[in-house]
């Protein structure tokens, strides 16, 4: 085994452990930790046997499995980007409005 | 008709007095609202001072955000027609008259400041003091005709001149404008809110004052931003 590969398990442990301590504090529901627990599965399964990800990148018709999980991450990435961006612009008008509110209750008194 | 001139402003301590001064010279009974815009410098006392009624953001949201809240307070106030007005002396009170002449006619709903009208008439009448040649010339050149393709792109209706802060509205057509831009974005927002309502709207020739320079091509590219994700949201 690589020191990368024993970084890279030690590292997922300590996510599904913090991930585990939420859901027992009912942070998150039952599908949410379910899907998280499977998605960090799988990053230990590629992480264990690294030629595994070369072959699904290949059904993708990617090269290289490294490859693969790149251009996985960038779109992850750039979708998050995006509704980060959405988001941000809702928080922004809510913000608005209520300094709209606030500016007209002040103005009303005076 | 009840008249009320919205001016947002944002540190404009300097401007500010003078702008109010001007329009009351111009026409004592119109209502006058300031917006300050959470201005860092006198805004805020200054228009107090002037005797007109002031409301104030607690956190600067810019000038759309601005304009809705002065819109706003105008309509709780009953104005049969509402005025936007920019508080950096960029334009000229004393053709606010004419300019919403069409508006008291019943003629048209909206009518919208534009720079480039003039230039024609003064032309044709050989004045070469036209309104364009104080417009900075990469802005009239490059800057302007860009912004009004884009514009025109984005609204549907093809305007002289596409960023211009000076309009007036009926009662009527201000409610059914929604500003939801909170920046700079708000002029072509309102064009599109015309076209969405199919609103009888006026381009009428005003005159502006480049004190500075003004917005500069960078703020295109934010405008356009926002434009972006404000499509996205409801």
């Amino acid at each position: 085994m690589h020191a990368i590969q024993i970084v890279l398990f030690l590292l997922i442990a300590f996510v599904v452990l913090r991930v585990a301590a939420r859901f027992r504090a009912k942070d998150m529901g039952v599908l949410v930790f379910l899907s998280w627990l499977v998605f960090w599965a799988l990053a230990a399964l590629v992480v264990w046997r690294p030629e595994l990800s070369t072959e699904i990148a290949q059904v993708f018709g990617v090269g290289r499995g490294a490859d693969f999980v790149t251009y996985l991450a960038l779109i992850v990435l750039f979708y998050g980007f995006f509704r980060l961006g959405v988001r941000l612009e809702r928080q922004e008008r809510n913000i608005s409005k209520l300094t709209q509110v606030l500016a007209l209750r002040e103005g009303e008194k005076n | 008709m009840k008249t009320i001139v919205v001016i947002p402003a944002f540190n404009e301590e300097d401007h500010i007095g003078h702008v109010i001064q001007d329009i009351r010279a111009v026409s004592p009974a119109w209502d006058i609202v300031v917006v300050d815009d959470a201005s860092t410098d006198k805004t805020y006392e200054h228009a107090r001072a002037s005797g007109v009624a002031v409301v104030r953001h607690v956190v600067n949201r810019g000038q759309g955000a601005a304009l809705r809240t002065g819109t706003e307070w105008a309509l709780l106030h009953g104005a049969d027609s509402i005025i936007h007005f920019d508080a950096d002396g960029q334009f000229s009170a004393r053709e606010l008259p004419g300019f919403i002449e069409p508006l008291e006619k019943g003629k048209e709903t909206i009518v919208l400041g534009s720079r480039f009208l003039r230039v024609k008439t003064d032309q044709n009448n050989g004045d070469n003091s036209d309104a364009s040649k104080r417009i900075p010339w990469t802005k009239r050149v490059i800057i302007l005709p860009v912004a009004r393709l884009i514009n025109w792109y984005i609204t549907g209706i093809k305007l002289s001149d596409a960023h211009n802060g000076l309009r007036a509205f009926t009662r009527d057509a201000a409610l059914k404008i929604r500003i939801t831009q909170d920046r700079m974005a708000h002029n072509s927002n309102i064009v599109a809110e015309i076209k969405k309502h199919n609103l009888r709207f006026k381009e009428m020739p005003v005159t502006v004052y480049y004190h500075s320079y003004g917005q500069r091509a960078g703020a295109g590219f934010a405008i356009l931003s926002d434009l972006f994700f404000g499509k996205l949201i409801k």
